[in-house]
């Protein structure tokens, strides 16, 4: 009576199913989240530097060299009609010939913003007699970021309570034990952790395999790539972060399934322990 | 418990002794103008008292819908009164906390018209079900009863068949070897003999008669009680949940 357990092919089908997606929504998250991470990082680093004084050429030559004698500005470099076009180009613009540009009084520079601030920048640029606006670009990392994890939590949420659901309809369908340990005065206590033990040693199996499944088919999308990407290089990428959601997805599917199996050996139990 | 031997199964017809009631004891089953039934229902039992003392049998009789298995279930502490008192073993079952109610039910043998058996297990764990309810494993001494028991009913030899493999009579036999080898002291059982063969039916009686000698209070609901007329037992008919005189 203290034994119960789950079987059949489409509950695993299920399971693995629902498991793999709850990992690849977890994951899906986390990849959106550290992408608006690095894209704040980038922007929070580079800087456009636009030069006021009125001897252009030379004013934006000595910007430059100012710029790259300040403590914590990496690069900085005169933005030609070519880099121009480029930059165009890349924001989506279309085609653009550098000799249509007018000529351009700015200065691309990349910074790290905990050694260099404006402030410094700016008094660098004074010392060196030039006169220039600092256009920094906009940074919002945090929306894109929270928005994306907690989409994919939302995901993963909603497909664990897919997955408990599942083993609820399953406990209710194999009620059977539930009702006959009612009939005999079991402890109800003992039947839904005999159910919860069962759902949870399924699903965790069935949680190894999806995870097993997604690693492996990200690996072989990976290596099929014009451009294969080695082993090696796969392991480096991966964050710390994205190791623990695989690591910790099978435990998190047999959570789910556990609390499904109770509720549903729970209603089993008290149908056939009260009748009225 | 210990069935009866072989040599008293010789004895044809099967005329049974009563149990000597023990005096001064409290009645095991002690029912007072009770009113019950299933939920959302009109009730299935209407102002039904009944005393019942250790060691003496009902055969409740009556036609479908009488209200027979309702009682079983009042009995068993599965279905609570709406309205007046309903005792059993001395508690009365109204009163009682959920968790205590099922540690009740462990001291009722129940046989259902139609026997909840776990599929998975084999007749022999089928059978000592409410042993393991409480031990994690059988002690020598409770494997000997379960297999001595499921002998006397003719299911030795399956005693390691799948439940699911085994015949509708065999499923019966199988879910009446569990309602004794806990040695309860009450005994409710609906429609025993049902679908047994005339020597299946003599052991299931010899049974009866046994836990009855054992000082269990044992209640038959059927809807044919000459079937039990070997067995020393009070007569009661139920009528549309009422009984009748």
């Amino acid at each position: 009576m203290k034994r119960f357990r789950f079987s059949g092919a489409g509950l695993m089908l299920a399971s693995a199913l629902l498991a793999a997606a709850a990992l690849l929504s977890a994951l899906a998250g986390e990849t959106v989240a550290a992408h608006a991470h690095a894209a704040a990082d980038r922007a929070a680093s580079s800087l456009t530097v636009r030069v006021l004084s009125p001897d252009a050429d030379a004013a934006v030559e000595t910007a430059a060299e100012a710029l790259r004698a300040t403590p914590g500005v990496a690069f900085a470099a005169p933005i030609t009609p070519a880099r121009a076009a480029q930059l165009l180009e890349a924001a989506g613009g279309g085609p653009v010939d550098p000799a249509d540009l007018p000529p351009l009084r700015l200065i691309e520079a990349s910074r790290d913003p905990a050694e260099a601030d404006d402030a410094a920048i700016t008094a660098a640029l004074a010392a060196a007699g030039v006169r220039a606006d600092l256009i920094a670009a906009p940074a919002e990392p945090a929306p894109a970021a929270f928005w994306g994890r907690a989409g994919g939590l939302l995901g993963t949420l909603i497909l664990g309570a897919a997955l408990a659901l599942v083993f609820h309809r399953a406990a209710r369908a194999d009620g059977q034990t539930a009702a006959l340990g009612a009939d005999l005065g079991a402890a109800r206590g003992a039947i839904l952790a005999a159910y919860g033990r069962s759902g949870a040693e399924f699903a965790f199996l069935t949680g190894i395999g999806a995870a097993l499944v997604v690693v492996a088919g990200a690996a072989g999308v990976l290596s099929a790539l014009p451009v294969p990407v080695s082993s090696a290089v796969m392991a480096a990428r991966i964050s710390p972060m994205e190791a623990a959601i695989v690591l910790l997805a099978p435990l998190y599917a047999a959570a789910a399934a556990a609390w499904g199996a109770r509720s549903g050996a729970a209603a089993a139990f008290d149908a056939a322990d009260r009748l009225g | 418990m210990t069935p009866p031997t072989a040599a008293d199964d010789e004895d044809q017809p099967v005329v049974i002794a009563p149990a000597a009631p023990e005096p001064g004891r409290p009645p095991a089953i002690d029912l007072a103008g009770v009113t019950a039934g299933w939920r959302g229902r009109a009730p299935a039992l209407v102002d039904v008292s009944l005393t019942l003392a250790a060691g003496a049998t009902a055969v409740v009789h009556g036609g479908p819908g009488a209200g027979k298995t309702a009682l079983l279930h009042v009995l068993r502490a599965a279905m609570i009164p709406t309205a007046g008192r309903a005792a059993v073993l001395g508690s009365d079952i109204a009163s009682l906390a959920p968790a205590v109610r099922r540690a009740l039910r462990r001291r009722i043998g129940y046989i259902a018209a139609t026997p909840l058996l776990a599929a998975a297990e084999n007749t022999f764990m089928a059978a000592a079900a409410p042993l393991r309810l409480t031990e994690r494993t059988l002690s020598p001494r409770q494997a000997a009863d379960v297999t001595e028991i499921l002998g006397y009913l003719g299911l030795g030899a399956l005693a390691a068949a799948p439940v699911e493999d085994l015949s509708g009579s065999q499923r019966r036999l199988t879910a009446i070897a569990r309602a004794f080898v806990a040695q309860p002291d009450v005994l409710l059982a609906d429609e025993p003999l049902a679908g047994l063969g005339p020597d299946a039916m003599s052991r299931v009686l010899r049974l009866l008669a046994e836990i009855a000698r054992q000082q269990a209070a044992v209640v038959i609901a059927t809807q044919t009680p000459d079937m039990y007329a070997a067995l020393p037992a009070r007569k009661v008919r139920l009528d549309r949940g009422r009984l009748a005189p």
